[in-house]
């Protein structure tokens, strides 16, 4: 037995025993004999989860903004105010209508400004929520994500029609089932739904928030000096323009800081784990910082962007160190930072995009039954490359990534260079036939079930895409979403 | 058959297996919370259609890795706009957990039952509703990706 199996023996085999098992035959018989009722009783817990989930993420938007680290040495004293959770109300809120008052709100805004929550009690409803000022070409400004929960006795909603509406001012709104989002072809955010949530969600895209900085280049994060024992294990240079990560390697042999741009916008989103915040002082911007069992967490703002990492494995002393080594570029430094690739030079083709077994091999049939107004035809007798996409009427990236596709399939089809085909992952052909015709998809559709795709790999893993070159050999296996930019970059980049 | 021993039949059945599966749930969805309800919720509809099967045991094993699955297609959803940081094995070997929790969700059952519960790939097969030639492609998948993780 070699060296990983082992490893992975010992570790499934302590974390299950590891597991405290409460058996209790009578609450399943109960809620059998409660049958009438077992689907009410059902949403509280989801509703639990719900929560449990928000209360484990803290996602901070930015726009526009990159970081440096350069004054590790700043020694000013901490400001550490262990204030009351009503006193932590973002200013944003401060117009709320008076019903809304109670509400316990946790929100970041464009600039950057973070606020935090207590804790929540079971049957609260929440409500998650995220706006922005959606443009035509898809970038989205004045972005706000927002938590609020109140207690309503009555439990949460049954699960509203599927809509979409226009907002006006340039919000849009989604009312899916289970959960709300706000949203525009350019992002996707969440919001999870309330008795109120329309209401909560009008009322706040009314409210002025403070200016934002947008700026057309990358943001990401690089880091300087570190406490000894700490060294940057993964510079961020992003293979993709839209995301970035920063790790930093402690003793402990685990990444202990992670940040995260967001993907397919402009946002730079940081995700953190729960816990309860404290009000810091640094530099003079406000911030927050939760020391919860490993993690330190700190996140805070400054004139003009974000600053904010999550480390884990550090003393608080060691995260605030670094947290004020970071300071913003302009996009000029940051240019002079990370140079443009020189003109003429191939575009390099991300490594995950050639790291699949099916690369090099031909693309296997696909079965499935055919909708939409497009005749299928396998990639072998296409004549040209074939972009085949992955997607699910279940996944909300795939059902956006479907309005991505759309410029691509008639400028890349147009110019001969590829057609598009989305085959649907486990899905119902009414439920595809339904997204299909809402979208307006003009290129082919195949309905498959898992069996069908199984020889790509695929295993339900959506939004993913593969490109076939001509002679129907697959030359990249993209898991994940894409934007219409980086499918026209990845099939350039693979020759087609 | 009468309610008393259908009740009893039951309850020999949640008491044989309550343990293993809510274990195994937990593995697989990096949740003792999540996995208690994915259980929980698989033995009511196991015992609502007592009558009508004939065989609740593995019956229960499909509904427990159905829903386990139907998890991680929702988390991994939630994921792709919200990402988060998942919690880390609390016994050690966090990479491992890590990127264990990472893999797709037949990759990562074909990985538990193989090396958790020690089954035949004929045996994770049938739990997890595919042909047994394909679990050993999932194996191999998921612990390559654990090999690169781990690199």
């Amino acid at each position: 037995m070699n060296d990983l199996d082992d490893r992975l023996t010992d570790l499934l085999t302590r974390s299950a025993a590891a597991v405290e098992v409460r058996p209790d035959v009578d609450a399943v018989l109960g809620d059998d004999r409660d049958a009438a009722v077992v689907d009410l009783g059902r949403r509280p817990r989801d509703v639990r989860r719900l929560l449990a989930l928000a209360a484990t993420v803290l996602v901070v938007v930015g726009l526009g903004a990159a970081a440096l680290v350069a004054r590790p040495d700043d020694t000013r004293p901490l400001d550490v105010t262990d204030a009351p959770a009503a006193e932590r109300r973002f200013p944003v809120f401060g117009d709320l209508p008076a019903s809304l008052r109670d509400h316990r709100i946790e929100a970041t805004d464009g600039a950057g400004t973070v606020h935090s929550f207590g804790d929540r009690e079971d049957g609260d409803q929440l409500v998650r929520a995220a706006l922005g000022k959606v443009a035509d070409d898809g970038s989205v400004s004045d972005v706000i994500q927002l938590v609020a929960s109140a207690s309503t006795p009555e439990g949460p909603p049954g699960p509203p029609a599927d809509e979409i509406e226009d907002l006006g001012g340039g919000y849009r709104l989604a009312v899916t089932v289970g959960q709300v989002e706000v949203y525009g072809p350019g992002t996707t955010v969440v919001a999870v739904g309330g008795p109120d949530t329309e209401d909560l969600i009008r009322e706040i895209a009314g409210t002025s928030l403070t200016a934002t900085t947008v700026v057309d280049g990358v943001p990401t994060l690089t880091l300087g000096d570190l406490p000894d024992g700490y060294t940057v294990t993964a510079p961020p240079t992003p293979a993709d323009p839209e995301q970035a990560e920063a790790f930093v390697e402690g003793d402990y042999g685990v990444p202990t800081t992670v940040v995260e741009t967001g993907v397919g916008s402009p946002d730079l989103a940081v995700i953190s784990a729960g816990g309860s915040y404290v009000p810091v002082d640094i530099d003079g911007a406000p911030g927050v910082i939760a020391v919860r069992e490993r993690r330190t967490i700190v996140a805070w703002t400054a004139p003009g962007g974000v600053h904010v990492r999550v480390a884990s494995d550090l003393g608080e002393d060691d995260a605030l160190l670094i947290a004020r080594g970071i300071r913003l570029v302009d996009q000029a430094e940051w240019r002079r930072t990370y140079p443009e690739r020189p003109e003429g030079e191939a575009p390099p083709i991300p490594a995950a995009t050639t790291d699949h077994p099916l690369v090099g091999e031909p693309a296997p049939p696909v079965g499935g039954s055919t909708i939409g107004v497009a005749a299928y035809h396998p990639p072998q007798d296409a004549g040209e490359w074939t972009i085949v996409s992955f997607t699910a009427t279940w996944c909300v990236p795939c059902v956006e990534m479907l309005d991505r596709l759309a410029p691509v399939h008639r400028d890349l089809h147009a110019a001969g260079r590829a057609s598009v085909v989305s085959l649907f992952v486990d899905d119902t052909v009414a439920a595809a036939a339904t997204v299909v015709e809402e979208h307006e998809v003009d290129w082919q559709v195949l309905v498959t079930r898992p069996s069908d795709v199984e020889p790509w790999g695929i295993d339900g893993t959506v939004p993913a895409t593969a490109f076939v070159d001509p002679d129907g050999t697959v030359r990249g296996v993209v898991v994940g979403l894409m934007t219409g930019r980086e499918i026209d970059q990845t099939l350039d980049a693979l020759g087609g | 058959m009468g309610d008393e021993d259908r009740r009893a039949d039951f309850t020999a059945l949640y008491l044989r297996e309550v343990d293993g599966q809510v274990r195994r749930a937990a593995l697989l969805t990096g949740s003792a919370e999540t996995a208690h309800d994915l259980v929980h919720d698989a033995f009511v509809e196991v015992y609502r259609r007592w009558d009508g099967l004939r065989e609740p045991g593995p019956y229960l094993g499909r509904s427990v890795l159905n829903r386990c699955r139907d998890h991680a297609r929702r988390e991994a959803t939630a994921r792709r706009r919200l990402p988060l940081l998942v919690e880390r094995d609390q016994a050690g070997d966090e990479h491992l957990w890590d990127a264990l929790q990472a893999l797709p969700f037949n990759h990562r059952a074909a990985v538990v039952l193989r090396y958790y519960h020690q089954l035949p790939q004929g045996e994770i097969a049938e739990l997890l509703g595919c042909r047994p030639g394909t679990v050993g492609p999932w194996l191999q998948r998921g612990l390559r990706a654990l090999r690169k993780a781990l690199a």
